[in-house]
């Protein structure tokens, strides 16, 4: 072995060892997106699918955390991003079915309206 | 350097090739679930009512999508899973946006329909407050009738009374007017009884009354200026005979009488006024004699004064000579 092959097996190796240890942090960043999103879903008071998948998105987050202890920090890395995007879905679903309400509500009080107008006027 | 290269060429070209390989069969093999993914998200960008709705979502989507096309081995089954949700996610957040928008549209349907209701309500106040008008136009107007009719009656009963009291004064006016109509024919009848006494009277001596005039209120006898001697106070008997007759009728009477006796201008003024004098005196002895109440006589000699006829004739001094018997 040369003193240019020795050199370069030498970064080679500097390169790996630094993927490795870049590679085997704690998913710090997923697992703070995870929770983040999961307390908005919260607050947005989910019910029924939206609920269902509130609870997935904290299993979800309930396994990253378990991971990130057993220092699986890739596996934990990708639950917590599914439980990410299960909260934002969450999130979508109760947004959507408050909608739904409101728009329910807001389209029986104007027929109710209506009506009153209708019966006022031919009074 | 070369050896090693030289050694490890045919590997690292044999290796490259697999992965051509694999990437050009992985390029051309169809793929379900990114097609399912793909037609949704198209279905969402051609839906008109969906096609802006959910921008962020479903650009997440699509980088999820562009993750999951890149992914190889373990990780492509973690991309597919949050590719499915963030499709999901951005159908969901669509079609609540598109909900809020409805929300919002039933909003200002609302707004329009209280608007019309308020212009009903605006309208009908307006009506009714025509309705209020006009009946108070209607109540003041019977108001006016009601005080007008009142105003008729009172004005009717104020009328009747001033009829009947007109009546009532007309009905004593007519009494007194009939009593003293009453009066006037009880004394021409008087007056025709003692006129038809002293025409018997005359008939059987000749002599007459005195001739009267009204004068005023008074009735005046003028005795003529031959009933007395020429130059003398002394009565003719026939002229004693005619204020006999005349004292008959004034003793009925109650008035005062005044004697005014006067003369021609012949002679000075001094004597005609002591003749005029004396010659009323001497007709009210006769008065006297005749029955009358001396309180009621009163003499009076005027002399040449007030003359009754031209004293450049005789007749017109005789008829200046004479005694006036008025009587009140």
């Amino acid at each position: 072995m040369t003193l240019s092959t020795l050199k370069i097996h030498l970064v080679l190796a500097f390169l790996l060892a630094s993927s490795t240890l870049w590679a085997a942090g704690p998913p710090v960043t997923e697992l703070s997106a995870a929770q983040m999103a999961i307390a908005q879903a919260e607050r947005t008071s989910p019910k029924g699918t939206a609920a269902q998948s509130l609870q997935a998105a904290k299993s979800a987050f309930a396994e990253a955390q378990a991971l990130n202890d057993k220092r699986k920090y890739k596996e934990a890395g990708s639950a917590a991003i599914r439980a990410q995007v299960i909260a934002e879905l969450a999130k979508a679903q109760a947004e959507l079915a408050n909608a739904r309400t409101v728009v329910d509500e807001k389209a029986a009080r104007n027929a109710d309206l209506r009506r009153q107008l209708l019966v006022n006027t031919e009074r | 350097m070369k050896q090693t290269l030289a050694r490890f060429q045919w590997p690292l070209l044999a290796l490259l090739l697999c992965f051509s390989v694999a990437s050009l069969a992985a390029t051309g093999k169809p793929d379900p679930e990114l097609d399912r993914l793909n037609s949704t998200l198209s279905g969402l960008d051609n839906d008109p009512a969906l096609a802006n709705l959910g921008a962020v979502e479903r650009f997440k989507a699509r980088q999820a999508l562009t993750q999951f096309v890149s992914a190889r081995g373990k990780m492509r089954q973690q991309a597919l899973f949050v590719a499915d949700k963030r499709v999901e996610t951005a159908q969901a957040a669509a079609q609540a946006e598109l909900l809020a928008k409805q929300a919002e549209q039933l909003d200002r349907e609302r707004d329009q329909i209280m608007l019309q209701a308020s212009r009903r309500d605006a309208d009908m106040a307006r009506r009714e407050a025509e309705q209020l008008r006009l009946q108070n136009m209607a109540r003041q107007e019977e108001t006016e009738r009601l005080s007008q009719a009142v105003d008729d009656e009172r004005m009717a009963r104020e009328q009747s009374n001033a009829d009947a009291q007109l009546s009532s004064a007309q009905a004593v006016q007519a009494r007194k007017l009939a009593d003293a109509r009453a009066r006037e024919v009880d004394l021409a009848r008087k007056e025709a009884e003692l006129a038809s006494i002293l025409a018997s009277d005359n008939v059987s001596d000749g002599d007459a009354l005195p001739p009267m005039q009204r004068r005023g209120v008074n009735r005046v006898y003028t005795l003529a200026g031959n009933s007395f001697a020429t130059g003398s106070a002394t009565l003719t008997a026939s002229a004693v005979n005619s204020l006999n007759k005349l004292a008959a009728i004034l003793r009925s009477g109650q008035g005062n009488i005044r004697i005014d006796g006067f003369t021609d201008n012949k002679g000075t003024d001094a004597a005609n006024i002591a003749l005029s004098q004396r010659r009323a005196e001497a007709v009210i002895v006769a008065l006297r004699a005749g029955g009358l109440s001396a309180m009621r006589l009163r003499a009076s000699g005027k002399g040449k004064t007030q003359p009754v006829a031209d004293n450049g004739s005789e007749a017109g001094r005789a008829r200046n000579r004479r005694v006036e018997i008025i009587v009140n």
